[in-house]
Formats: structure tokens, C-alpha cells, sequence
């Protein structure tokens, strides 16, 4: 981790360097990305261009061709898709043989998102809504743009374009905004979704009984431990990016402040869902737009389906589909119904569903969430009749004055930062220069950060 | 920006060495830190008990000591290994009189990498020391980067540290004299009612979930344990100290099915001899058979660690 | 037909559809100003609109609308082309 992350600052300041410095923006933005790859995984690098060259090439001949459009965007779009199905069947049977291991999956770094990308690309240029790339480096740029490479956010091509073709001028700003923006997500990601990890470990990675509210409270945990895990990393790629003056689509916009599912959707993984309902659900429904409640209802159910798959093949996925889509339609019946309950109540209950749901995304395989559901329904152990043992021994992993404390202070970091989120990240998008903003995330981090949690991001699996 | 760029680095600079000198000072004076409460150098025992959680639980020198006339104390840290029972004992020789015994706790478990391990947060406040120092670099060469670092070497084990070193500056305040366990000894946390075998089904699994599979259940011997075992005895024979290792009963339900225990047990015997320091077992007492006698298969509930200490102490009265 | 008059007819169309109250519609007025017009409501109400003007919007057309005004410009252009 030290060393990485000297090498990762002296490579950032390289690259700003000879982005800014040379002609050749795009020739460095393009070793940059081969670069960031080979030194995490370089088997990655070949189906990345094989990939993107595949979907540029052939967006050629969908533009040119008169009479085989059809053929050649069919023949695209299933070839993609084909690979992203042996894609999560070689994450699934990884993941039941021998459980998950990050390194069995290194070869496809990156892939889910470029993936994404490359479909909707062809898409775009077979309805005609942009002209295919002429240079093929631009496009190869677009999709192997360092930043965004291991989890996101998904981007489509043209929003990419824009950026490129334009030649760079270096601003002050932009790159201190980076460095805030950098910061808040290294603060994220070090300080609280490293310090949650261990207790959403010992519920969901263990055999042991718990009492059913124990269960469902880990479920709450890991939903914000993936929530400052993911727009963690997020809001590095951003700032990072920021600093090439480069200006990524946000990702989330404070979801765990929602009032309703419906809410939460709209601010959660924001690009993937966007590029579900672009890319997925208005293509299909666009035939039956006609009748409100049935075009939204396939809607859910479409996009839901479809994000369950591209997380992974296992059961677990599904069902956590299911709880959104059971929710989703909840929400439009009582909608149609007019009926409404009060703020403090829907905000609680959007909580609760999101983190049950979380349970099925959570568990490690369909057993342990069937067992983990089993806890929480058997209502005559649904309380822990011992909250030290029961409770906070587990989460805190131990029940010594040491493992209180820690629990307590993870708790306090995780809802201090929620309670004040909107002026955090206020600050953290500003291109000021501020000595205490800076200060104050770089000594969090150096105290309260946690060196040892491996350097995982959550999404960089899916 | 090049002004308040300086002023940034001034104020993490400055504040992160203030907190720096707040960790040491509060860890230097945590008395519940074995490695601190041992630099004091208050102890001046004539017996020092060693090893991993076994003995913590298991060696209580209040019931101990009348039996055998002589002040014990239990030096012993839960799931340490022999690099973490030689840096403690390092640094209790370091700062107190030699004892006159030194019972160091060691099964063919102490000998392979799947039980116990090395801390290095235990030593944080004591890396200059040049033993300590040169010990975690052998056995955490991870942290061995990290603890370069001023401020850092705290805080890379934050979360093992920082509740440590409020509470260090809370017995300074207090002017705290002894540690919460005065004399080493532990009572098994889950064991407010010893008797009780809580977490016996949980624990065995630690031998492999499948009882038939005996390839699960044989030692592996690691060279680095048996380096640290070593310089144990050295170091405890350099100040002369007569040392015994021993090892307490098991349950023998469980260590009847390990496949190569009865060899191990020996190579051990065989190492400690080199030394001309004995190995005690007590493999053959009554207290092994029984189930209920057990926490988990190496550990006893608090009644059977009286009738073992008794034992101990009858072997030890004829030691002159 | 007038700008202002296909932005009234569409504005009587979103009150209606969203069952609201002293909506004032206007060319910059998009999705984020209104409460319910989501992904899930967009493709229904595209569908009401084109009922009141009888006409069709292509699927490009649709999916990339962004304000009323771009709305208003489809229409215009579609409707002076007859």
C-alpha cells in the first residue's frame, strides 16, 4: 500500500505533466490507461483492445453498409453480450467452486463497465443518434480512460468525445478541485468503508447463529459500507479525472437520503441506471408506451432483471432483484392509490428495504442468505437477549473496552459524515484551495485510516 | 497556491507529529499493555509464566503462589506466537531482575503457522529498541515499512492502538499504579461461569471441519517458531534462569485423532534437551479425558486449571 | 401552429397527465422540475402528447428530449412539414 501509493502519485503527476505538456494528448491518456493496467493486471489489457477495436470497427459497417445494418449491429451487440454472459459464468462457477478470488478474475479488469460502453456505442450509431469515430485511438481512448477503468462510472462514448477532441489547457482550478474531490473519496473509502468491512465479515462470512436483528443490522452495515466503498472510488475517478480537466458523470447523489425506492434508484449508481433505461428499457417499451401502469411495471422488472445479471449470475443476485422489483411496484400501486405516509416514516422504511434487500446482494452464496433470512423471520429470537454479547461483541468483533471503542467510533465517523453529507461534498467540488479542507481529510486519514484493508473496491468485481 | 501548498504540509507536519507524541506517550503509559507494564520495571518476580492464551487463561499465580512459596508472574498474551513471547520477555529482562524460573508454554500447535501469530502493535512505543526493531522486520515485513514512519507506526494498527493510548494517558492522569489483571493472569472471557463450555463445538472446527480427515490434523513444523522458541532459552540462560517448557492437558478426545502429535511432541523434547531444559507433559493426567474439563481442546475451565496448577506446583516444589 | 400554442397544448397535457396544480409551463421546464416524471413516465407521456397532436415521435426523438422546448421544436417541425 505505501509503495502503491507513491508510485500511484508519482504516475498521476507524470501523466499531468506530459497530458498538459505535450501535442499528444491522447497518445498519453492512451499509454496512461496501458500503463494503470499492467501494473495492477496486464492480461487485462488485450481483451480491453480487442474489445473496443471490435465495437469500433464494426460501428463502421453498420454506418456504411445500406442493406446488412441489421446483420452486422445483431452480430455486434450478441457477440458483446455473448462474452459478458461467459463472463459472469466464469465469475460464477469461480465463485461456487472455489469461492471468490479477486486474482482468478484480474484478466477481465474493467470488463463489465467497457462492456457497457461498446453495446451502447453501436446502439448510438445504429439508430443513427451519433456518427461512428473515424480515428480509432479516440475510441480506445474513450474506453480505456484510466479513471473510470476499474468500477465506473459507465460512460457512452459521446460524453467521453467531447473531452477528448478538444486540446488540453491546464487551470489551476481544475486541479485543485481534483485534489478535494480526491481526497473526500480516499477519506471514504480509508476511513469508513475500510472500518465498516470487519463487521459486515463476521456476520455474513460466518456459520454462526445471530439473532435476527443482529442479521438485518448487518445488512444495514454492508449498505453503507458499499455506499462509501463504491462512491469512494468514485469520487477518486472524478477527481483524478478532474485534474486531466476532465469532468466524469456523477454516480450518486446522496442516496441514502431517499424517501422512497423509487428516490433511491434515481440516486444510486446513477450512469448504470441511466444506461439501463437508454440502452435496455426505452427501446423495449417504446412499443407499448401507450398504458402508464404496464410500460413501468416492465420496466422495473426489465431493468432490475438485467442489473441483477450484470452483478453476477448467482440466485442471490435474483433475489435481490425481486425485493427491488416487489418494492418498485409497491411504490407504483400506492402511487395510483394516492396513498402517502409521513417523511420520517418513508425514509426509515426506504432504509429498511434497502438493506434487507442487501442481505440477498451480501451473502456469499444462497445458503448463508437463506439462513441469515431464516434469523430474521424466526420472530421469537429476532432480539438479542444479550445486546453486549449479541449485538456490538459481534460487530465489534470482541467485547474488550478496545473493540467498543471501535465500534462506536466507526459508527460515529459513518453517520457524522451522513448527517453533513451535502456540505461535504459542496466542499469537496470546490476549486478553492482550502488549507483546513485538505488538512483536516489528509490527518483523518493518517489517524483514523486503515492501511491493511487490501485495496479492494467492492464493484471492481462486477 | 505555492504559499498555502507550505502552510498545508506545515499544519499535517506539526499536527501529525503532535499526535504522534500522543500515541507514544499514551501507550508508554498504559500499564494494561504487558510490554509497557514490564519496562516499568516493578515486577521482580521469582517465576515468569510464558506463551499464548493457554496459559493466560489457565496459570492464575493468586492460586499459584502460596502453593509453591515463591511470587509468579503471568507474562502470557492471547494467540502469540514465539517471536511475541520472546520480544515480552526481552523486554521484562531488559527492565526487571532475572526470575528464577521461566515456564514457557509449548504444544506442537506453538510449533505450526496456523495457530497464533506475531502482533507487532503490541511494541509499537518500543521500536527503537534495536532488538524489537529487528524482530518485527523478520517476522512483519509489511509493517516493517510502516513503522519507518513517524506517526504512522501508530496509526497503521489504528484500530488496535488508539483506544490503548487514551487509556495510557487516563492511568497517567490517575497515576495508576498496577494494570486491571495485577498479575498477568486472564480469566477466559467467556468464563464469568468457567464451568460452562461455550463455544466447544465452535472451537474444534479449528482442527479441520471433518473429524475423519486426518490430513487436516498433522503439524506442520515452521523453522521461525523454533528459531524464536530458541532464542528463548537462550535468552533466559544468558541471564540464568532455569527454564522448563511444558505443556498443559488437552482434550484427548481430540489430540488422540492429531496424526503426528506423539512426534512432535518429542522433536520439541528433542530441542528443548539441547539446552538441557526439560519438557513437562501431562498428557497422562485424568483431567484430559473428560469433556466437561474443557473450554476448548486446549484450554480448561477454571476448576480443572486448579487441579493442573496443583499438579504443577507438587512438580515444582521437588525442582532444586 | 405557434411556439406558445404548442407549449400551452403540451403544458395542458403534463397538468392533466400529473394531475397538477397552477402549472405554468415553460420552454426551459424538464423532467427535474416535475414531481413523477421519471424514466418510468416519460414513454406514457410522450405517448399523451403525441394523442393531442396526432402525430408520432421516432425513438431517437423521444429518448432525447431534454427540455419542453425540444419537445416544442419536434412538433413545429413535424407539423409544418405536412
Amino acid at each position: 500500500m505505501l509503495q502503491n501509493a507513491l508510485y500511484f502519485f508519482l504516475f498521476i503527476s507524470t501523466m499531468l505533466f506530459l497530458f498538459y505538456k505535450t501535442k499528444q494528448h491522447l497518445l498519453v491518456l492512451f499509454f496512461a490507461g496501458l500503463l494503470f493496467m499492467a501494473f495492477i493486471q496486464w492480461r487485462a489489457i488485450p481483451l480491453l483492445l480487442l474489445n473496443s477495436l471490435f465495437a469500433f470497427y464494426l460501428a463502421q459497417k453498420i454506418a456504411d453498409s445500406t442493406t446488412r445494418k441489421n446483420t452486422f449491429f445483431i452480430l455486434g451487440i450478441a457477440a458483446l453480450l455473448v462474452q459478458l454472459v461467459l463472463f459472469k459464468l466464469f465469475v460464477f462457477s469461480e465463485q461456487s467452486l472455489t469461492g471468490f478470488s479477486f486474482e482468478s478474475l484480474a484478466f477481465t479488469l474493467g470488463f463489465s463497465f467497457y462492456t457497457l460502453q461498446n453495446i451502447a456505442y453501436l446502439f448510438d450509431v445504429k439508430i443513427g443518434r451519433i456518427l461512428p469515430e473515424e480515428k480509432a485511438l479516440l475510441y480506445v481512448v474513450s474506453a480505456s480512460y484510466f479513471p473510470k477503468i476499474l468500477c465506473g462510472p459507465v460512460v457512452t462514448f459521446q460524453q467521453m468525445k467531447k473531452h477528448f477532441i478538444a486540446t488540453p489547457v491546464f487551470k489551476e482550478e481544475n486541479l485543485i478541485a481534483g485534489i478535494n474531490r480526491f481526497a473526500l473519496g480516499a477519506f471514504k473509502k480509508l476511513v469508513i468503508a475500510d472500518r465498516l468491512a470487519p463487521m459486515t465479515t463476521a456476520v455474513f462470512d460466518s456459520t454462526d447463529t445471530f439473532s435476527g436483528f443482529t442479521s438485518l443490522f448487518a445488512g444495514l452495515i454492508f449498505t453503507l459500507q458499499v455506499y462509501f466503498d463504491f462512491s469512494g472510488y468514485v469520487d477518486m475517478a472524478l477527481g483524478i479525472s478532474r485534474m486531466f480537466g476532465i469532468t466524469l458523470p456523477e454516480n450518486f447523489a446522496t442516496p441514502l437520503g431517499s424517501l422512497s425506492i423509487t428516490q433511491f434508484w434515481r440516486r444510486w449508481h446513477i450512469t448504470l441506471m441511466q444506461w439501463l433505461t437508454q440502452y435496455v428499457y426505452y427501446p423495449v417499451s417504446y412499443w407499448f408506451r401507450k398504458n402508464m401502469f404496464l410500460s413501468a411495471l416492465f420496466g422495473i422488472v426489465i431493468t432490475l432483471l438485467f442489473s441483477a445479471f450484470w452483478h453476477g449470475l448467482g440466485l442471490t443476485f435474483l433475489l435481490w432483484a425481486f425485493c427491488h422489483i416487489a418494492y418498485l411496484t409497491i411504490e407504483l400501486l400506492a402511487q395510483k392509490a394516492n396513498f402517502k405516509l409521513p417523511k420520517a416514516i418513508t425514509y426509515f422504511l426506504t432504509i429498511l428495504a434497502v438493506s434487507f434487500a442487501n442481505l440477498f446482494f451480501r451473502s456469499p452464496d444462497f445458503v448463508t442468505a437463506k439462513k441469515i433470512t431464516g434469523e430474521i423471520f424466526s420472530l421469537q429470537s429476532f432480539w438479542p437477549s444479550d445486546w453486549l454479547s449479541q449485538f456490538v461483541a459481534v460487530f465489534g468483533r470482541g467485547a474488550e473496552l478496545n473493540d467498543l471503542f471501535n465500534f462506536y467510533l466507526s459508527w460515529t465517523f459513518a453517520l457524522v459524515f451522513l448527517l453533513f453529507e451535502n456540505r461535504i461534498n459542496s466542499r469537496s467540488n470546490s476549486e478553492k484551495f482550502s488549507v483546513f479542507w485538505l488538512a483536516t481529510m489528509i490527518l483523518l486519514i493518517l489517524v483514523f485510516g486503515i492501511f491493511s484493508g487490501g485495496e479492494q473496491f467492492i464493484y471492481s468485481r462486477f | 497556491m505555492l504559499k498555502k501548498t507550505l502552510i498545508l504540509i506545515l499544519i499535517v507536519v506539526v499536527a501529525g507529529f503532535a499526535v504522534d507524541r500522543f500515541f507514544h506517550f499514551g501507550l508508554l503509559h498504559n500499564l494494561n499493555l504487558k510490554a509497557t507494564y514490564v519496562t516499568e520495571g516493578k515486577i521482580a518476580t521469582n517465576v515468569l509464566v510464558d506463551g499464548p492464551c493457554e496459559p493466560l487463561f489457565t496459570i492464575d499465580p493468586a492460586y499459584l503462589q502460596p502453593k509453591i512459596g515463591k511470587t509468579v508472574y503471568n507474562l502470557s498474551l492471547n494467540h502469540s506466537d514465539f517471536a511475541d513471547n520472546f520480544l515480552h520477555i526481552h523486554l521484562y529482562l531488559k527492565n526487571n531482575s532475572a526470575p528464577q524460573y521461566l515456564f514457557l508454554y509449548a504444544t506442537p500447535e506453538s510449533f505450526d503457522t496456523r495457530f497464533n501469530t506475531f502482533h507487532p502493535y503490541r511494541f509499537a512505543a518500543y521500536l527503537e529498541d534495536s532488538i524489537v526493531a529487528s524482530t518485527i522486520a523478520d517476522n512483519d515485513s509489511v509493517y516493517a515499512a510502516w513503522m519507518k514512519l513517524p506517526l504512522l507506526r501508530y496509526t497503521y494498527f489504528g484500530s488496535q492502538l488508539t483506544f490503548p493510548a487514551f487509556q495510557g494517558w487516563k492511568h497517567w492522569m490517575e497515576n495508576k499504579e498496577t494494570p486491571y489483571f495485577v498479575n498477568g493472569h486472564q480469566p477466559h472471557p467467556s468464563a464469568r461461569s468457567l464451568e460452562n463450555p461455550l463455544h466447544f463445538e465452535v472451537q474444534l472446527d479449528e482442527y479441520g471441519n471433518k473429524p475423519e480427515d486426518a490430513s487436516n490434523k498433522s503439524f506442520v513444523w515452521d523453522k521461525k517458531r523454533e528459531k524464536y522458541f530458541r532464542k528463548i532459552l537462550q535468552i533466559a540462560q544468558s541471564k540464568r534462569i532455569k527454564v522448563v517448557v511444558y505443556e498443559s492437558p488437552g482434550y484427548s478426545g481430540i489430540l488422540k485423532t492429531q496424526a503426528n502429535r506423539k512426534e512432535v511432541l518429542q522433536k520439541i523434547k528433542n530441542t528443548a534437551e539441547e539446552y538441557q531444559v526439560p519438557y513437562w507433559v501431562f498428557d497422562s493426567l485424568p483431567t484430559g479425558d473428560k469433556k466437561i474439563n474443557f473450554i476448548c481442546p486446549l484450554i480448561m475451565n477454571s476448576s480443572a486449571s486448579k487441579e493442573f496448577m496443583d499438579t504443577l506446583a507438587l512438580r515444582i516444589n521437588k525442582l532444586r | 401552429m405557434e411556439r406558445v400554442e404548442i407549449l400551452r397544448k403540451i403544458e395542458l397535457v403534463i397538468t392533466d397527465f400529473f394531475n397538477l396544480k397552477n402549472f405554468v409551463c415553460a420552454e426551459s421546464t424538464s423532467a427535474a422540475d416535475i414531481e413523477g416524471w421519471n424514466s418510468f413516465s416519460h414513454l406514457p407521456l410522450m405517448s399523451k402528447i403525441e394523442e393531442a397532436f396526432s402525430l408520432r415521435f421516432s425513438f431517437i426523438e423521444i429518448t432525447d428530449f431534454n427540455t419542453v422546448g425540444d419537445i416544442v421544436n419536434c412538433i413545429q417541425k413535424k407539423l409544418s412539414g405536412i
